[in-house]
């Protein structure tokens, strides 16, 4: 028996718009580009068999163009797809996406609808697991502890859910046994639906997302090329790099004192930048003066970013007598500025209500910044 | 500075040297007519200290009279404890000259130096401020140009003197730009009433936010349709699928052809049944024949008995119907007899009764007309006598001329009277038995005063005559007037004397009283008159004689008898009632046996009839009707067991028809499930090529970033709302601060104008431009032309006031500056300028001469100069 080498990935949710993000047309451009990236590393690993643990749309029913394209762009790659249904694109809800794929007729495209052994491949059985909806309440897996396979047949099992805590949010917590490959005796298995790449175990592991989704798993997404030389084999998992966008989210605690310049530049990513996409949340305290710097900052180079925030509403005022002599030393605008500074500090007025005040102020602070007498 | 004393020479109508002075401290007036000069003076002092002596401006030679020559205008001023004079010439031997104490201390272009330093310092502020031109309401002066920036100057000193500088206090040329950059982005996000400005920003992510919102409502419900859909589709899938199930289809089959099969056999056996059926009811029918004609005719003989007996028993009650009728018919007459009799005896009672009464009215009428006859006779006796004693009184002196005679009758007895005292009296004293003598014919008792007639007689017995000439003519003639008038009116009468007069006059008022008398006494007896006793004697019936006066009994006898009579005839007349109902009964009673009879002879002749053919009452007939009886059951009995064995046809119609009809519904499920699978997927597939669930997630992710944006807008917002807040807040406080000085020295003087007035200070002019009045904001110069000018006069006391507690005195000039003020204001004005007063120097100026008297200040004149 000669084992078997397959690409294992999931969660490319071709179709997800990013429409809260100012460069999505690029963000949705990437998803449709990594079918062709996957097909190419196949291609230069070797490999025959492409496994999507699920989520291979965004929707059930993606726009026509989408699911086409994809298919055509399957159908061109000389290796074998096994396309199972996530919860994202579950069968339940599909209208006819699946069944137009299925009527193109590409022989090299399999769509898993049934919880049913599929032989995969001379001495390789697949064991997948397609979701009927977008919130199953049950394991999938489960059928396969009792799933009969030709004896010496490699097991591999293929499914979409979230085991020991890792969901994306919309899944229920811990659907999939976490022993499930222990228990369905198989050799691997192929997990999707957390976004990042995760090993649960020596057999089973999430591959993550080919092109990260969002903040919550830093740098670029990848699959995993799965080796299992024989039935009972532990698998060699490699990972392959495979996202073009690089997503960096840091936090940083500033106190008086700190440099809100150097801080942000050290909390910058290596790498392209034109490709990054940055999220830095801003807490603690900082003078009038330096909370402005930090704005300036982040505003001068955001641009060079394919996305860049910066969330410094966590950032308090540390208001100095200084820094209201800044505005003036004295006379009404003395008198304006030690108001909201005192609306500022005042603990009884609600967070919301403060946090205006500290803004009015900030802006009175670079309002009046320069025009000094 | 104060000003003791100005002196113009050659200025306008002044050609000779004027001057005005001394100026005292406190309030002052220069009261003139028009064109006396009053403003001359102002704009000379103006001239004074402003123009250089050198210039040739307009202003200067607005001050040259008609005539021409050189303008000369001078003043003394006290200053720093000493006095001082200023002067100056223009538009000829020009020059300027500063005297201290008498001793000349600067000429030329020096004096000018001295003057510029004290007018920039102190006069060139003060006299914009402090001077009021004629016709000048608002509070700028007219000045222009560097004047005008002097005047706003000196203010702003003297403010900041007191208050620190404005722009530092309120925050200057910053604050502005701060304001000015806040406004305007506050502005640009919203309009002055909160709401998003149409373009701006905020407005933007709002109407984003709703049209994502809308959108994604929109697409929501597509999405959920689409599902729907598809769930719709899967469930009739699945249904289709099971009803098109091969296994489930044969089995239907041969349910059906079962069923077919059993509701054949049924319908056959069925068929048998009505046969039996047919034969059992044909035998039951021929049965249930005999059995009718059998008890028809037991009917009929019966009914023939009975009508025979109904006959003669009718026939007895005609007998006693008829018996008991001619009973009645006697009793009816014997009654109706006894009723003809007590009616008789009753009516003959009546008739009696009736006759007594007549009598007894005929009675009565005859008493009465006597009565009446004797009252009309004394009616008749008294109206006569009345009558009489009426032609009496007719006949007598009237009321009248009884009065008038009755007075000359007085006149001539108080004339006779007069007459008599006037006259000499005789008094006889006779010897004893000496005849009397007698006077007039009349005897002249001892004693006794006799008047002497005028002219009369006097017998003496045994002498004589003396003949009596008294000569008293005049009381005499008035008795003789008196007694001929008297005597006239008598002769009119027709009396012969006072007495025959008099004698009339009592037959008159006796006739009268008689008169009365009968008067009453017919009254009483006719009180409706003599013709109402006629009246009711005519009325009483007029004869009597016919009512016999015999052989009648007494009333009460008779009234007994007829009470008797009619109680009689009540009870036979009862007892005919009676007698005629029992009577009509026995008739209908013998009307009604007599039809009851005739009907049962009818009806026993015809139940005659019908017995008469009838067969015999024999056991032949009778064996023969329970034959037909016996095969009826038979026959019944074989039908019912043959209708046993007869499965329930309905039923297995039933069954048939719900296996055929199912079979039919569910061919028809499929083909309705089959088009309805084909619209659903169309649906679905149309939906789903046109990307619903990938445009709803766009445009959920597009209104994460709608939220944001439109939150942080908000938030904008609200920053920009609070940093103008607190910048106008804190400016306005400044200000508040800035202007409380003049604020200060200006309410007493407000309050003698206005009940809670205030006045908002621009901090750009330093100088009033709203009136707040019970809260009311109003633009100055909406104001009325009165109330400008006393604001004008108040804020210029106020900083004269603020000038003199810097120690810095300023006069304060005003040039006919209540001229739009009504009586009550210009008095609260004068008021104010005595209340302001004090140590300060207020020079008022008015054509209003009378007016200005109630002003209560020393009053200035010009005088001529003198020589210098």
């Amino acid at each position: 028996m000669a084992g078997i080498r397959f690409l294992h990935t999931a969660d490319i949710h071709i179709g997800k718009p990013f429409g809260n993000y100012p460069a999505a047309d690029r963000l949705r451009a990437a998803r449709h580009d990594i079918l062709p990236r996957i097909a190419r590393l196949a291609t230069e690993h070797g490999v025959a068999h492409v496994l999507i643990a699920g989520d291979l749309f965004e929707n059930p029913n993606p726009a026509a163009e989408l699911w086409r394209q994809a298919a055509a762009v399957m159908a061109e790659a000389p290796v074998d797809w096994w396309l199972l249904p996530g919860n994202h694109d579950n069968l339940g809800q599909s209208g006819g996406t699946w069944d137009g794929i299925d009527r193109l007729g590409h022989p090299n495209i399999h769509i898993l609808r049934k919880a049913a052994v599929v032989a995969m491949a001379d001495g390789v059985s697949l064991l997948p697991a397609p979701l009927m909806s977008r919130r199953p309440h049950e394991d999938p897996t489960g059928w396969m502890d009792d799933a009969v396979t030709p004896d010496g047949h490699i097991r591999i099992g293929l499914a979409h859910g979230s085991i020991t805590g890792f969901s994306e949010g919309e899944m229920p917590d811990d659907v999939i046994a976490p022993d499930r490959a222990a228990l369905a005796r198989l050799d691997y298995l192929a997990l999707g639906d957390w976004h990042g790449e995760m090993e649960i175990g020596a057999r089973t592991a999430y591959s993550g997302a080919p092109e990260r989704t969002g903040f919550q798993h830093a740098g670029r997404g990848g699959v995993s090329l799965v080796e299992v030389s024989d039935a009972g084999a532990t698998p060699k998992v490699t990972r392959l790099e495979t996202g073009a966008f690089s997503w960096h989210a840091t936090t940083l605690d500033l106190v008086p004192g700190d440099d809100p310049e150097a801080a942000i530049m050290a909390a910058l990513p290596d790498g392209p930048r034109r490709e990054s996409l940055v999220r830095i949340v801003a807490r603690g305290r900082l003078p009038l003066d330096a909370a402005a710097v930090l704005q300036d900052i982040a505003a001068a180079v955001a641009p060079d970013f394919c996305h860049f925030e910066l969330d410094d509403s966590a950032v308090k005022a540390d208001i100095a007598p200084a820094d209201l002599d800044a505005i003036a030393p004295s006379g009404a605008l003395r008198q304006a500025a030690q108001d909201l500074a005192d609306q500022a500090a005042d603990e009884e007025r609600a967070e919301r209500d403060r946090a205006v005040a500290r803004a009015a102020l900030a802006r009175l602070y670079g309002a009046t910044r320069g025009t000094a007498e | 500075m104060k000003l003791r004393s100005i002196t113009l020479a050659n200025v306008r109508r002044f050609t000779d040297p004027v001057t005005i002075g001394p100026i005292g401290d406190g309030v002052s007036l220069l009261s003139a007519p028009n064109e006396a000069g009053k403003s001359t003076v102002l704009d000379a002092l103006t001239a004074l200290f402003f123009s250089s002596h050198g210039s040739t401006a307009r202003t200067i030679k607005a001050l040259q009279p008609h005539s021409g020559g050189r303008v000369m205008v001078g003043c003394e001023i006290d200053m720093d404890g000493a006095l001082w004079r200023i002067e100056k010439q223009w538009l000829g031997q020009a020059s300027a000259k500063v005297w201290k104490d008498g001793a000349l201390v600067h000429q030329g272009d020096q004096a000018e130096a001295w003057l510029s330093t004290l007018t920039q310092s102190e006069a060139g502020g003060i006299g914009g401020l402090l001077w009021v031109r004629q016709g000048q309401t608002a509070l700028a002066s007219d000045s222009k140009g560097a004047r005008a920036q002097d005047e706003l100057d000196a203010r702003r000193t003297l403010l900041t003197a007191l208050s620190g500088a404005v722009d530092q206090v309120t925050g200057g040329a910053r604050m502005d730009q701060a304001l000015s950059e806040t406004a305007t982005e506050l502005a640009a996000l919203q309009t002055q009433t909160g709401k998003p400005k149409t373009g701006g920003r905020w407005s933007e992510a709002v109407n984003d936010l709703a049209q994502l919102t809308e959108q994604e409502a929109a697409l929501s419900a597509q999405v959920d349709a689409m599902r729907t859909d598809i769930d719709d589709r899967t469930t009739a899938k699945a249904r289709l699928a099971d009803l098109e199930d091969p296994q489930h289809l044969e089995i239907q089959k041969q349910k059906l052809a079962e069923a077919q099969k059993n509701l054949t056999d049924a319908q056959s056996l069925s068929e048998r049944v009505r046969d039996a059926d047919r034969k059992a009811e044909l035998a039951r029918s021929a049965a249930r024949h005999a059995q009718e004609n059998w008890d028809q005719a037991n009917a009929r003989r019966t009914d023939a008995k009975d009508a025979e007996e109904a006959h003669h028993s009718d026939t007895q009650a005609l007998a006693e119907a008829k018996a008991a009728f001619g009973n009645a018919a006697r009793a009816l007459d014997a009654a109706t007899a006894d009723r003809d009799a007590a009616k008789a005896g009753h009516d003959a009672a009546e008739a009696t009764l009736r006759r007594i009464d007549r009598h007894l009215r005929a009675e009565d009428a005859k008493r009465q007309r006597a009565r009446l006859t004797d009252r009309l006779k004394d009616a008749e006796a008294a109206e006569t006598d009345r009558l009489a004693q009426h032609q009496i009184v007719a006949m007598g002196p009237s009321a009248e001329v009884t009065r008038k005679i009755r007075a000359l009758a007085r006149n001539a007895e108080i004339a006779a009277q007069a007459q008599d005292a006037a006259a000499p009296r005789l008094t006889a004293t006779y010897e004893p038995d000496a005849p009397q003598v007698t006077l007039a014919g009349v005897p002249v008792p001892e004693g006794e005063s006799r008047p002497l007639p005028a002219d009369g007689q006097i017998a003496v017995p045994g002498i004589g005559t003396l003949s009596i000439q008294t000569g008293a003519d005049g009381a005499n003639a008035a008795t003789e007037t008196a007694a001929a008038a008297l005597a006239a009116e008598l002769d009119r009468g027709g009396w012969a004397d006072l007495a025959a007069f008099e004698a009339m006059v009592r037959a008159r008022e006796e006739a009268e009283a008689n008169r009365t008398r009968a008067t009453e006494r017919r009254d009483i007896i006719a009180p409706d008159g003599i013709e109402a006793l006629r009246t009711d004697l005519a009325a009483l019936p007029a004869d009597d004689a016919q009512v016999p006066q015999t052989a009648l009994p007494d009333r009460a006898e008779a009234e007994a008898a007829s009470t008797l009579a009619a109680r009689r005839l009540e009870k036979v007349e009862a007892a005919l009632t009676l007698a005629r109902n029992t009577e009509s009964k026995a008739r209908s009673d013998l009307a009604s046996a007599e039809a009851s009879a005739r009907a049962s002879a009818n009806r026993r002749d015809l139940a005659r009839q019908a017995a008469a053919n009838l067969p015999a009452e024999d056991e032949e007939a009778d064996r023969a009707l329970a034959d037909l009886k016996a095969a009826a059951d038979q026959a019944a009995q074989e039908r019912d067991a043959l209708r046993a064995t007869v499965p329930d046809l309905e039923g297995l119609k039933a069954a048939c028809a719900r296996l055929d009809g199912i079979v039919k519904e569910e061919r028809k499920e499929a083909s309705g499930l089959r088009t309805r699978i084909g619209e659903l997927t169309g649906r679905i597939e149309t939906r789903s090529e046109e990307g619903v669930e990938d445009a709803l997630s766009a445009v959920r992710d597009k209104l994460i970033l709608a939220r944001k944006t439109c939150d942080a807008v908000a938030f904008e917002r609200d920053v920009l709302e609070r940093l103008l807040g607190a910048l106008q807040t804190a400016q306005r406080a400044a200000r508040d601060r800035y202007f409380a000085p003049i604020g200060q020295e200006l309410r007493p003087l407000l309050d003698d104008l206005w009940e809670d007035a205030e006045l908002v200070w621009s901090d750009t002019t330093l100088l009033p431009e709203k009136l707040v009045r019970r809260g009311t904001n109003e633009p100055l110069d909406i104001l009325s032309g009165g109330t400008q000018e006393q604001i004008a006069i108040l804020v210029r006391l106020a900083f004269a006031r603020l000038l003199a507690k810097a120690g810095r005195h300023a006069p304060l000039i005003l040039d006919d500056a209540l001229v739009y003020s009504d009586d009550a204001r210009i008095e609260a004005m004068f008021n104010a300028l005595h209340r302001a007063a004090g140590d300060l120097q207020i020079l008022v100026l008015s054509c209003r001469q009378r007016a200005f008297d109630a002003l209560g200040a020393p009053k200035l004149a010009f005088r001529p100069a003198p020589e210098s």
